[in-house]
């Protein structure tokens, strides 16, 4: 595509509707409804003429499509078009098209990655050159143009989470990349959590990795009874969705982990540790210091805690708590009550 | 892996082993004026990591043939003493940690074989007992069809009575090893892993079945052995496999025979993680039970590494119950659950694994 070939000049011509085809190739917008536009046509008129190419007296359409249903709607025997001189070729058509929708309007991200993808069409070994889209109205370097390219081939149901902003870019191209029935298993459940981009990724590589290790399908682990009835016992609040979610996968994404960490809390639990007085075990248990944080603002609170603390240190509880992290607690907790 | 392209550093153009290399690969060497050219050949290709397997860059080791061991402060280290003789490797193991060490990861192999022999004379002019090994940016046998490196490094070792050279491998690649002098003072050493986890994440290796034998052949003509089950990839069921690898192990090499044996569950920096999943799409490797360790590295939940060292180190112990046997970058807690002992208390681990080169390998005092 070089720029001086593409420099055009347009002339308006007024088409027989019945003359004018769709070519969907060049079609961007995500928008299929016209029914407001139709409205704000039959008030104020056709503003901006949809683009055309002419050839044998009929004329394809690269962009307008919603101005065209709309004309449609209302009837109109014939609609004005703008056609470009000479004969475009298809590249030439589909850069027209891209810089029309982009530089009138904020893409979303489907209609970035449709343009994208109409641009790699047209592009030497279907790699497209970042300078090239930047002249048509799209934005981000090369790194972003591969990221979003496949967005558009996601299936429907993850598209539209994707235009509900249900899902991130960063969540969107991960689902790209998995297999269909996942991406859409997937997609179904953040349009239910409604969640940030750091719990999106949390929950898409925990249910990830869980498929992979266990050999089960994303969709199946997601069909699971029990995972669909902690959906439903949230009740729709997406915010305690979210919650049994998160708590669900990481339980089974590190159960082991998981069952010490519940374990020393019942262990911390039967320690008598008031207020102000806290107990932190090393992290993830890897470690072998434990920590023990005092809180007080006078000095009688400090002497109240100094007993607290001989407490805590005479109880049985406590050796059990630094003893048995080697080994998760698996036998700590065993003929308590 | 094939070769598929020989890079020369012009400056080194000269050295005898070139041509020796060349003629062995079937490969025309193309000279450059800097590592950048070659950098640059593997980073345009679609995959570097793997393109880095098929070239091989010959230069001179511009720094130290010998380093330290990069062990961390919070876990213990053997003490090893790297022979940093070549870089990378042509085998493709998907938890391989070069993958992501060298930036871009490349086939080298250093020419300079002089100041490596140079350098060792120092250590052992130092009188002292020192292990010494190749196996840490490299596996040591895969050259052995192309170098007569390995030889030579025998030969010096042989020569003096204090140090013990390790050579660590994958391969079966001992042919012309089997008849040198060595007297002992060089170690063969193989990776064992528990057969399905070898054929499943170990690429183009020997089967495990295939070491042992070569281990078998070492050990008839006196070599000492050392094994190594490194990375211990802990998944369902996977303890029952180690233990039987354990078993063969026993079933066929002499335990007179064996200097050490190390255990380390699998561990690795997290930018591995992602280039595991871009190179080996599907593999559950890096779904693991991993936590961060105070390292930095992702490793396995500590309960879970200590369940399988235990296991395995019983099984060991009961078939070799004089074996020196240690774990690779645990700490004490671990030690002492997993083997009922933390070195501290036999003097430190660099000095257990000294005491055993000296008794098998007949090291002088």
């Amino acid at each position: 595509m070089g720029s001086e070939k593409a420099r055009y000049s347009f002339r308006l011509v007024v088409a027989p509707l019945e003359a004018v085809e769709e070519d969907a190739r060049f079609r961007i917008s995500t928008w299929d409804n016209a029914d407001g536009l139709a409205s704000s046509v039959a008030r104020i008129g056709l503003l901006v003429p949809p683009l055309a190419v002419a050839g044998g007296g009929r004329f394809r359409l690269i962009s307008g499509f919603r101005r065209l249903a709309a004309c449609r709607a209302l009837g109109w025997p014939e609609l004005p078009l703008r056609v470009p001189e000479g004969h475009p070729t298809p590249a030439e058509c589909a850069r027209l098209a891209i810089a029309e929708n982009a530089w009138s309007r904020a893409l979303n991200l489907i209609e970035l990655s449709r343009a994208v993808n109409l641009l790699a069409q047209f592009s030497p070994a279907g790699r497209v050159d970042p300078e090239e889209a930047a002249a048509a109205g799209l934005p981000g370097g090369e790194a972003f143009l591969v990221r979003i390219a496949p967005l558009c081939r996601l299936p429907q149901a993850a598209q539209e989470a994707v235009l509900e902003e249900a899902v991130s870019l960063w969540t969107a191209a991960e689902l790209a990349r998995m297999p269909a029935e996942a991406a859409e298993a997937l997609a179904g459940l953040f349009r239910r959590l409604k969640a940030g981009l750091n719990v999106q990724r949390e929950v898409l590589t925990h249910t990830r990795e869980i498929a992979l290790r266990e050999g089960v399908p994303v969709r199946e682990l997601l069909a699971a009874p029990e995972f669909t009835a902690l959906l439903d016992e949230a009740g729709g609040d997406p915010n305690e969705t979210t919650r049994r979610v998160r708590r669900f996968l990481r339980r089974r994404r590190y159960p082991h982990l998981s069952a010490a960490e519940e374990r020393f809390r019942t262990l911390l639990r039967e320690l008598p540790l008031a207020s102000g007085l806290r107990v932190q075990p090393p992290r993830d248990f890897e470690g072998t210091r434990f920590a023990l944080q005092l809180e007080f603002e006078t000095a009688e609170e400090a002497r109240l805690l100094r007993g607290r603390l001989d407490r805590l240190l005479e109880h049985p509880a406590f050796g059990a708590l630094l003893e048995g992290k080697r080994r998760g607690y698996e036998t700590e907790l065993q003929g308590r009550s | 892996m094939k070769i598929e392209a020989l890079f020369v550093d012009s400056e080194s153009a000269a050295e005898p082993e070139v041509e020796r290399i060349s003629t062995a690969l079937g490969l025309v060497p193309r000279p450059v004026g800097s590592a950048r050219e070659v950098f640059a050949a593997v980073q345009a290709a679609p995959d570097p990591v793997g393109a880095g397997k098929r070239m091989l860059y010959l230069t001179a080791n511009r720094g130290a043939f010998i380093r330290d061991c990069p062990g961390t402060a919070h876990y213990t280290c053997c003490g090893y003493r790297i022979l940093h003789v070549a870089a990378y490797c042509s085998m493709d193991c998907a938890y391989c940690i070069l993958q992501s060490y060298f930036h871009p990861p490349v086939l080298t192999y250093f020419l300079n074989r002089g100041d490596l022999a140079a350098e060792l004379q120092v250590e052992f002019d130092k009188q002292a007992t020192q292990r010494f090994g190749t196996g840490e940016f490299t596996d040591s046998l895969i050259w052995e069809g192309v170098s007569p490196r390995n030889a030579e490094l025998i030969r010096l070792f042989a020569a003096q009575d204090r140090c013990v050279l390790e050579l660590k491998t994958k391969t079966t690649a001992i042919e012309r090893l089997l008849p040198l002098a060595h007297r002992r003072r060089t170690i063969l050493a193989w990776s064992l892993n528990r057969a399905a986890t070898a054929s499943r994440y170990e690429r183009g290796t020997a089967g495990i079945d295939a070491r042992l034998a070569a281990a078998a052949r070492a050990a008839a003509r006196g070599y000492p052995l050392a094994f190594h089950f490194d990375p211990i990839v802990i998944e369902e069921g996977a303890l029952a496999g180690y233990l039987e690898t354990i078993e063969t192990l026993f079933s066929r090499i002499d335990a007179q025979q064996i200097v050490w044996i190390s255990l380390g569950a699998l561990r690795f920096m997290p930018a591995l993680k992602a280039v595991i999943e871009r190179r080996f799409p599907g593999t559950p490797l890096a779904c693991g039970e991993f936590i961060t360790g105070l390292d930095g590295k992702l490793r396995y939940f500590k309960p879970l590494r200590i369940r399988a060292y235990r296991a395995m180190a019983q099984a060991i112990r009961r078939r070799a119950p004089g074996v020196c046997l240690y774990l690779c970058m645990e700490d004490d807690e671990v030690w002492q659950e997993a083997l009922g002992f933390v070195p501290g208390r036999r003097g430190g681990l660099a000095a257990m694994l000294d005491e055993a080169a000296v008794r098998v390998c007949g090291l002088a005092r």
